[in-house]
């Protein structure tokens, strides 16, 4: 397996209303993400990108991001349907072919532009799911409450990874009680067991480790690079396991950090078990997707933020995750390595 | 027995909520005021129609805002016989791909007063606004006619 | 460094305006199925799925690749959805190749699919976006004046659109799997049809076809004794307006063709290359990319039309399927293309075999004529 290292990371600050300029959005972001690497356009060899159609509201919505990344002359360049997590994997793929020794890996999406619950609901299944309306949250509830009545975790759990996460943003921590005394929106859970969908960026630039040898870099070493997906039917799965989690997980080695994408909290119940993290492993130190969920960008996130806990050394080991589908069908696990 | 369903009807409504940029604001406050805005790239000097944020040559932005003239020249066009939703203007009718003058690249715009089989490439057109109150946007360009003076 | 990739079996659905005797899955595996049997494997043996289409308002249904894992054999394994326009068929080949040459997988099913009757085409693909020129006319309308300037710059005549849409109408006729296969349509009835988006008729229009492809790739070790190989692949993008854009003939078209044919060997398309399945869903883009791929100088692309070249016979036969212009399921069609490529150089090509082929290149673009992709396939091992 050829070393690839990523070599620099960069994200937009989350935020709501994002204007329909995708161009510009993709343009600083991948720009701050080459200067991080301190690389220039030029050096790269291969673009590829992740973004949803119908979380922008409109078809071939990738086309709009070409005039930010400097798209001529004509680069090598793709495109996933997918979290940007899936095109870093693409493009991991195509520098083990040695072709590629440095690769720009870029996602947006804006949340908020239309009704990313109506949109996400669109996911299921056409013919026996769609037509019942549910929507992602919906999916959560129920996996959540196969959590509690099988008493693999209880309602407190919830709170305190919601508690936990919302420290981690707003430097303080609100009491499970507090948390639990609010309404319940979907029950069994509450607001603070649900996603604020937000609009943002994420680029991250790889570099093959044997390739710029002569340039400094601040290295995270992809040590594993991996995802499954499951079957998508609710009625045909264990809701309180996620086998393409532990599957893409293989045998990765015991890692410090976790950055999960676990917008809605008993996905961590789930995952933690499903990908071995014990109790010594930190989650989320970022503060995890919940308080600001980017469609197609969480996966991707999660990479730029265990890179960023390598190289502040309060890790040596991180995984990053990308999920997609209802309840955790699709799953994308790496294990990154500070240098 | 009844039959087997073999077909089933989900309609699906969805709404966005699109919000311009403030390049794109800037050419459809100028549409509104009869001005075509520009940019010019700070890095290539490349002049482009409507206003962008980022040249997407340079990857650069933002552009410097430019008015540009109302006349330009056909460099290609093609004529819309057939019907289909949203239509403006009733087939036939021409649109053509118009280089402004000093625009490096093409607006692509309806043609309108001139008979469709009479648009030629290298014809000079010049802009037409629609002053219409309701008109709102793009509309306010209401297409590009045939310049009398040669 | 790159292993080599093998083709084991190339597999697709009979192409039609609407397909309502199977759902989403089944059309899917109608395709997946055929190249299964083709390569002589199942489900169990592959290990990675690569999934391509067009946009997914075309469905109505958001990432349908998530509900459709079990339909594709893909549970427990990776699966990756790409998107990359018109072009995606194409892409996905590459991408799914990758896998191999990258000796990530032994196996990988590469699936590109478009079942659009399912959803309203209109809704999918012209609604009305504020802050934009309401001048639409769907792909006709935007591509009509770049093959307008075409003819202007090559001084082609107008007959040539004609005759490349009756070559291909007939080469249908002889695809058991196309969707419009008019064996006696000559160029006098092609332009004796509506003109749509002058200059563009009728009858030089591709259809609109739900449809799918399937190809399973392999390892060399995995690969069976008559597998194809692949010689050459690339992909390249440009953005789509840009001062001194030349979208009659892209240099992102010029670029993906000369990096495949520089990984093949291969000097002089035109003469190299036993046939060539390329997309063409206007008939004047036959031409246009043979010029733009360098199987002749600019402006002489007609001409190999003119003199039969590009027929069943001639110097290299393009689209002996009947191509886009027979059977156009949009996600689905660049992998048509890629596939129908690997037939011929197999020999399994049946009713539309080109004889002796032994060398061909499949290819497919997207988008306002900027994204590409290319692979040259062979019998013989790079």
């Amino acid at each position: 397996m050829r070393p690839v290292s990523i070599a620099g990371v960069a994200a937009t600050k989350p935020t709501q209303g994002l204007t329909d300029d995708v161009a510009l959005l993709v343009s600083r972001v991948t720009a701050s993400a080459l200067a991080d690497a301190g690389l220039g356009r030029d050096e790269v060899a291969f673009t590829c990108s992740g973004s949803g159609d119908y979380i922008q509201g409109r078809p071939f919505s990738f086309v709009q991001a070409l005039d930010g990344v400097g798209a001529w002359p004509p680069i090598c360049e793709s495109h996933v349907e997918m979290d940007g997590a899936w095109a870093l994997q693409e493009a991991w793929v195509h520098m083990q072919t040695g072709h590629v020794d440095v690769a720009l890996v870029y996602a947006w999406g804006h949340g908020t532009r239309g009704d990313a619950e109506a949109v996400l609901a669109l996911t299921h299944d056409p013919y026996t799911l769609a037509p019942l309306g549910i929507g992602p949250t919906d999916m959560a509830a129920l996996q959540a409450r196969v959590l509690l009545e099988r008493g693999l975790c209880a309602r407190e759990d919830l709170a305190a990874i919601a508690a936990r996460d919302q420290a981690a943003v707003r430097g303080e921590a609100p009491s499970v009680q507090a948390l639990m005394a609010r309404p319940l929106t979907r029950d069994p859970l509450h607001a603070h067991d649900i996603p604020t969908w937000a609009d943002g960026a994420a680029a991250v630039v790889l570099v093959a480790g044997d390739a710029l040898a002569d340039r400094p870099h601040r290295h995270a070493w992809i040590r594993h690079l991996d995802h499954r997906i499951d079957t998508h039917h609710p009625g045909h799965r264990d809701l309180s396991l996620a086998p393409s989690a532990s599957a893409a997980r293989g045998s990765s080695g015991p890692v410090d950090v976790a950055e999960l994408s676990t917008g809605w909290t008993p996905q961590e119940v789930v995952l933690r078990k499903a990908l071995g993290l014990d109790d010594g492993v930190r989650i989320n130190p970022s503060g995890g997707p919940r308080s600001a969920s980017i469609p197609m960008v969480d996966g991707l996130r999660a990479f730029v933020h265990a890179t960023r806990s390598l190289r502040a050394g309060t890790a040596d080991r991180a995984l990053a995750h990308a999920t997609a589908g209802p309840c955790l069908q699709q799953n994308l696990v790496a294990v990154l390595e500070g240098s | 027995m009844p039959d087997p369903i073999t077909r089933l009807v989900t309609p699906v409504r969805l709404e966005f909520t699109h919000t311009a940029d403030p390049a794109t604001a800037t050419y459809i406050a100028g549409l509104g005021d009869r001005r075509l805005i520009g940019g010019r790239c700070t890095r290539c000097s490349r002049v482009m129609i409507p206003l962008r944020s980022v040249c997407p040559v340079c990857a650069v932005g933002p552009m410097d805002p430019l008015q540009l003239p109302e006349t330009g020249e056909v460099s290609t066009f093609c004529v819309i016989n057939i019907p289909f939703e949203g239509q403006v203007l009733t087939p036939p009718y021409a649109c053509a791909h118009v280089t402004l003058d000093g625009a490096d690249v093409q607006l692509f715009h309806l043609v309108g007063e001139c008979p469709p089989d009479q648009v030629e490439t290298g014809m000079r057109v010049t802009a037409v606004w629609n002053d219409d109150p309701a008109a709102v946007g793009h509309a306010r360009l209401k297409y590009f006619k045939p310049l009398s003076d040669p | 460094m790159a292993n080599r990739v093998a083709i084991a079996g190339f597999g697709q659905t009979v192409h039609a305006a609407k397909r309502p005797d199977v759902s989403m899955n089944g059309l899917v595996r109608e395709a997946a199925r055929a190249a299964l049997d083709d390569a002589g494997l199942d489900w169990g043996d592959i290990d990675a799925v690569v999934v391509g289409k067009a946009p997914d308002l075309l469905e109505g249904v958001v990432q349908p690749e998530l509900f459709m894992a079990a339909a594709l054999g893909a549970v427990g394994k990776p699966l990756l959805r790409v998107h990359t326009a018109g072009s995606v068929g194409g892409s996905t080949g590459v991408v799914a190749s990758n896998l191999i040459a990258a000796g990530r997988h032994e196996r990988v099913l590469a699936v590109a699919w478009e079942k659009q009757s399912e959803s309203n085409a209109m809704w999918a693909l012209s609604q009305r976006f504020p802050f934009q020129p309401p001048v639409n006319g769907g792909a006709g309308g935007y591509f009509a004046p770049l093959i307008r300037e075409y003819i202007h710059r090559s001084g082609a005549p107008e007959h040539i659109g004609w005759e490349v849409a009756a070559k291909d109408r007939r080469a249908g006729a002889r695809n058991e799997h196309a969707h419009l296969r008019l064996p006696d349509l000559t160029a006098a009835g092609v332009s004796e049809s509506p003109m749509l988006w002058d200059p563009i008729r009728y009858l030089e229009t591709c259809p609109s076809s739900d449809g799918a492809a399937a190809i399973v790739l392999t390892s060399e070790s995995a690969a069976p004794d008559e597998a194809a190989w692949v010689h050459g692949m690339s992909m390249r993008s440009e953005p789509l307006i840009f001062p001194g854009r030349d979208q009659v003939d892209p240099q992102a078209g010029r670029d993906c063709a000369a990096d495949a044919y520089a990984q093949a060997g291969i000097t002089d398309p035109l003469r190299q290359l036993d046939t060539a399945e390329i997309y063409v869903p206007f008939s004047w883009f036959e031409p246009m990319w043979l010029e733009n791929m360098g199987f002749c100088e600019p402006g002489h692309g007609w001409k190999l039309v003119d003199d039969g070249a590009t027929a069943p016979g001639g110097a290299c036969e393009i689209n002996p399927s009947g191509g886009v212009m027979c059977s156009n399921p949009i996600g689905a069609s660049g992998l048509l293309r890629f596939g129908e490529a690997a037939r011929q150089v197999r020999g399994r090509a049946a009713a539309h075999q080109v004889d002796g082929a032994r060398l061909a290149l499949g290819h497919a673009y997207g988008g306002g004529s900027q994204f590409f992709a290319t692979w040259i396939v062979g019998a013989a091992r790079p």
